[in-house]
């Protein structure tokens, strides 16, 4: 006797007769091991190496390599004197730009064995990523301390900026990726850290706040980073 | 008298010549051996675990050959993640994990849902068995009523009911809470009755 929430006396029975059914058989072709010990000896090299790292390894790899772009970029680039910006929007900026940053990364890196997230959460994520640089551009400026016509002048250097960035990103992201991001949610988590991680780098290295520079000049960096993962996860086969 | 102890002796000599010198070793001492390099221990998980991953696929996907190329996934992605394996959880809800997250995402490659469970053809049966009609109407039933459920649904009654493992592990298995996948069993089983009620003047 079932239990009031159990399947009941007949459809127990009825599930009884399908799982002997498929239980007593078995495969008609089980694929042989060998192929399979061909795919493993297969995995060898620096990136096999470096996705068989764990997850959190994986997802520290992925930090260190956004935070090391950043670095050697403004290192190149030229340092903004962060003492001159408002420090409760560059806070903002900061804690916005950079959660949403990590929250890409440790998506892009979760492998088969975990439950796959919600679609709704990498979908979300998308728009959060495009959404939160635009309401940071179009926040009210904390400053004016360059000329408009100077501040759309620098939108192409800061656009190439940002792409040094989030490339390497976004490259890592697929080199640690376990699957083909070939119809993966992963391939959305890892664009948008690696946009992001791309906007915050600028805010080291960028002191404009006119909206129109942020929209010409660091938004686009986003764009590119969705635009190539989604060619990425149609073309990818790995 | 010698053919006994000759017998007795190939029998200890198979023991300790089969892979892993021992067969009762638990699914997750076999890939603690194979984390090891203990490439032996993974031949035996996949020979304990490839036929019903195969079953498992099967039936969503009519191609042989995806169905293996699954089945190769599983384990692929099993050995890549080997690294993320805590010790002392059970192994085999974890292989069901990455099975059933690779079978989503076969179908999302396609950009369809999964196609009608599949029917078990003539040569998948034993010939020397007695063929249960009613049993086998039972189950077709129960099949096609199966695939009519959403994906949580039917996921949680397969692996309680066709896979054999408790509630405990299906929801480790697909990520939710235990009552969450009792929901959803509870949910699943009232449809699969109203499916399965007798049509009228059938009864």
């Amino acid at each position: 006797m079932s239990d009031a929430r159990g399947p009941g006396a007949e459809l127990e029975a009825a599930l009884s007769s399908l799982a002997s059914e498929t239980g007593d058989h078995p495969a008609v072709s089980v694929p042989d091991f060998h192929a399979l010990a061909r795919q493993l000896d297969a995995e060898t090299g620096p990136a096999a190496w470096l996705r068989s790292r764990s997850t959190s390894e994986r997802f520290g790899v992925l930090i260190a390599v956004a935070v090391a772009a950043s670095v050697v970029a403004a290192t190149l680039g030229g340092w903004t004197d962060l003492a001159l910006l408002a420090q409760g929007r560059l806070v903002l900026e900061f804690a916005l730009l950079g959660g949403f940053a990590l929250l890409g990364m440790a998506g892009s890196v979760r492998g088969y064995h975990h439950r796959e997230l919600p679609r709704w959460m990498g979908w979300g994520l998308i728009g959060a990523t495009l959404v939160v640089p635009l309401a940071l551009a179009l926040m009210p400026m904390p400053s004016a301390e360059v000329p408009e016509g100077a501040a759309m002048a620098a939108a192409l250097g800061c656009l190439m900026y940002g792409l040094a960035i989030a490339a390497p990103v976004l490259l890592v992201a697929w080199v640690l990726d376990r699957g083909s991001w070939r119809g993966r949610p992963s391939v959305r988590y890892a664009a948008s850290a690696a946009g992001l991680a791309g906007l915050v780098g600028l805010q080291l290295h960028c002191p404009v706040h006119h909206a129109e520079h942020l929209m010409v000049g660091h938004l686009p960096v986003v764009l590119a980073m969705l635009g190539t993962a989604a060619v990425l996860g149609v073309l990818s086969r790995r | 008298m010698l053919s006994v102890v000759i017998a007795l002796l190939l029998g200890v000599l198979r023991i300790l010549l089969s892979p892993g010198g021992g067969g009762g070793r638990s699914d997750e001492d076999l890939f603690a051996a194979y984390v090891d390099g203990d490439r032996a221990a993974f031949a035996e998980l996949w020979e304990r675990h490839a036929p019903a991953l195969s079953r498992l696929m099967r039936k969503q996907i009519r191609r042989p050959e995806d169905v293996n190329d699954l089945v190769q996934q599983t384990f692929l992605q099993l050995h890549r993640a080997r690294r993320d394996f805590r010790q002392g959880a059970p192994l085999r809800p974890w292989l069901y994990t990455i099975a059933l997250n690779l079978r989503r995402e076969y179908w999302r490659r396609r950009g369809r849902s999964p196609i009608a469970p599949v029917e078990l053809q003539e040569h998948m049966m034993p010939s020397t068995q007695p063929v249960d009609i009613v049993g086998k109407e039972d189950a077709r039933r129960v099949r096609a009523a199966l695939a009519r459920l959403p994906d949580g649904q039917r996921e949680v009654i397969e692996l309680h009911w066709l896979e054999g493992f408790s509630f405990p592990e299906v929801a480790q298995i697909v990520g939710a809470s235990l009552s969450a996948v009792k929901v959803r069993a509870h949910r699943g089983y009232k449809v699969l009755r109203r499916y399965l009620e007798p049509e009228e003047g059938t009864a």
